[in-house]
């Protein structure tokens, strides 16, 4: 009975976990299906609002998820600007390039998280997540609650933004079809920045959100690169529910994994799978438009 | 009267004549130098020389692997392991770990290729091999688990142990002189033909009868095997192996940079990047007003801002900005 209790627990906080996971993936699934460009620092961008909250807690008081909501649209004139700069030029250019436009961005942001805040593990404590849940012998702290909605809902505010808004359909035409829907006058260069700075948004915000129980340092972004890397690979490139179906997959394998083996063996199996799922079935398990 | 093949005689001449007089600098340059430059020195050479085998398969062939510490690590853990359980000298177990890396490079890119990936794909693939490698090795009690394997130090030149720094400092050298004489044997070639095809326009080439899985895979094979022989080279150096500085993607960005940054898919251009970059990096390293970190940081800094820069504005590196203007 205890094993099962204890099994239950675990698996909890993989989902919970899980949910925070898919929203660092769905931007970077976002970029990768409207402009074929695989971003190398979409993770580093959440790591870099992980320490603007970090910041804004410090010098403001201002809690976590209080800056997580202020961080979502700085991060959207942020991502305009990056593409405008960086992204742009590459666009396009060879794969080669556009992967190692986005790599440098990923030095340039990691090494400057290192340079002004170092590299020592950070944390930020949120008052409205104080004290647990607890449901029977369950016991669900709610900050990690919060986060899980909180991360939940921005999906499903981005679904609903692509499915029922007329930048969301120009956004889902340029993905299905860039050559018709330049065809029907929609301006593909507005589309990609909106993309770009959407998907940047979100990753800031899916960082925000975990601030207050995930240990703060410049290294997180490779983390959460090769995160939404597997997430969205193994959901399907460019899929939203695919996204948060392989982001629970991924945070509960993690969590039992690293509960029953050892953490670094656990790794190795997710990869494994991402791996032969890349070989096997490369339209993940929800394959949308891309085959 | 000069007549043009007069003039192409005078300017490789001149190109040998210039690249003889590099290599004798840099064979002295540790008899005279101060024991920290010679570490530095050692340094930048290693990184040439990671370039020289990314470039192998990234600048000439166009497979753009982000796995290539899978290989570092395999020659590492090779001669380490033969040498700590059966006393057989690293010397001998560099060629061990060059030919299980060269199978495992073949295996690897024989399954990727087999079911079609390419580009960027194939980049993210490696990448994720990466991290099931770094697993195993993590996992793995017999190859050390996350503490690594500690090597003794010793003079004993047999063993490829050394006190002194210097002969660390001419093997390296002598390793990098040979990649780059084998990377010209490769680039005049007719294997290197076909896969400069490849890279150009894979289907073209299939279609114009280069076997172009075979040369994929092959040259995955030779780049990984030269790979590994760094690795050896990196263990014997340190005396420590540890999958934290094996698998580090800081190795697969200094093979990139060196390579991008010098000119990818040419024969010395690995070799100006990484040195230029590693120059850099320890001139201001040397600044006395900016903390070692803060340094560190800072280079880095740099190095990416140079790096998109480039990729942007100057594609083909500073090789051919040269070789553009004359």
């Amino acid at each position: 009975m205890d094993q099962v209790q204890t099994i239950i627990q675990v698996a909890a906080s993989g989902l919970l976990m899980g949910c925070a996971y898919a929203l660092v993936a769905v931007g970077f699934t976002v970029v990768f299906g409207v402009m074929n460009i695989i971003n190398f620092a979409h993770g580093h961008i959440a790591m870099a609002a992980m320490f603007a909250s970090f910041a804004l807690n410090r010098y403001l008081g201002l809690d976590p998820y209080v800056a997580a909501l202020c961080l979502f649209p700085t991060f959207l004139i942020v991502g305009g600007v990056l593409y405008r700069i960086v992204i742009a030029p590459a666009v396009t250019a060879s794969h080669a390039t556009q992967m190692l436009v986005t790599l440098g961005l990923l030095i340039v942001i990691e090494n400057s998280a290192n340079l002004i805040f170092g590299g020592d593990l950070r944390s930020v404590r949120s008052s409205l997540g104080e004290g647990s849940l607890h449901l029977g012998s369950l016991v669900l702290p709610w900050s990690r609650l919060i986060t899980a909605t909180g991360s939940l809902l921005a999906i499903l505010g981005l679904w609903a933004f692509l499915k029922f808004t007329r930048f969301g359909t120009e956004i889902r035409a340029a993905a299905s079809n860039e050559l018709g829907a330049r065809l029907v006058g929609i301006p593909i260069g507005r589309v990609f920045i909106q993309a770009f700075a959407l998907s940047t948004a979100m990753a800031a915000f899916a960082g925000a959100m975990l601030v207050p129980f995930y240990l703060i340092n410049p290294f997180v972004g490779y983390d959460f690169m090769l995160k939404a890397f597997v997430i969205s690979i193994i959901g399907g490139l460019g899929s939203l529910p695919g996204a948060v179906l392989a982001g629970l997959i991924i945070g509960v394998v993690e969590a039992l994994g690293g509960f029953y083996l050892t953490a670094s063996y656990a790794t190795a199996m997710v990869f494994g799978l991402l791996i032969l799922m890349l070989l096997l079935r490369p339209a993940g398990l929800m394959g949308s438009f891309r085959s | 009267m000069k007549t043009p093949a007069a003039d192409d005689r005078t300017a490789s001449v001149l190109k040998i004549a210039l690249v003889a007089a590099t290599i004798v600098i840099a064979t002295v340059f540790p008899l005279l130098a101060r024991q920290q430059w010679v570490v530095a020195g050692i340094l930048i050479l290693f990184n040439c020389y990671l370039a020289q085998c990314w470039n192998l398969a990234a600048g000439y062939a166009g497979q753009f692997s982000l796995g290539h510490t899978i290989f570092l690590a395999t020659g590492a853990y090779a001669s380490t392991v033969l040498f700590r359980d059966y006393g057989i000298s690293p010397w001998i177990g560099m060629w061990a770990g060059a030919l299980i890396a060269a199978v495992l490079g073949a295996a690897l890119s024989a399954v990727a290729f087999w079911y079609r990936v390419r580009g960027v794909f194939f980049a993210v693939i490696t990448l994720s091999a990466v991290e099931v490698f770094r697993g195993i090795c993590s996992g793995w009690e017999f190859l050390g688990g996350t503490s690594g394997i500690f090597l003794i130090s010793a003079n004993d030149p047999a063993d490829m142990n050394f006190l002194s720094r210097v002969p660390y400092y001419e093997i390296i050298l002598g390793m990098v002189v040979l990649a780059g004489l084998g990377t010209l044997w490769l680039e005049r070639s007719r294997f290197g033909q076909y896969l400069m095809a490849l890279r150009e326009d894979e289907d073209a080439a299939e279609a114009s009868g280069v076997p172009t899985f075979r040369c994929k895979v092959m040259i995955i094979a030779i780049s990984a095997a030269a790979t590994a022989l760094a690795g050896t080279f990196y263990a014997q150096f340190l005396l420590f192996i540890v999958p934290e500085t094996l698998f580090t993607f800081d190795h697969v960005l200094n093979m990139m940079l060196g390579t991008i940054v010098g000119g990818s898919g040419t024969v010395i251009g690995p070799i100006v990047g990484s040195a230029l970059f590693g120059l850099f990096g320890d001139v201001l390293r040397a600044l006395p007003f900016v903390g070692s970190r803060e340094a560190a940081s800072l280079v880095r800094v740099g190095y990416g801002l140079v790096l998109v820069v480039l990729v942007l504005r100057l594609p083909r590196g500073i090789v051919g900005l040269w070789r553009w203007r004359s």
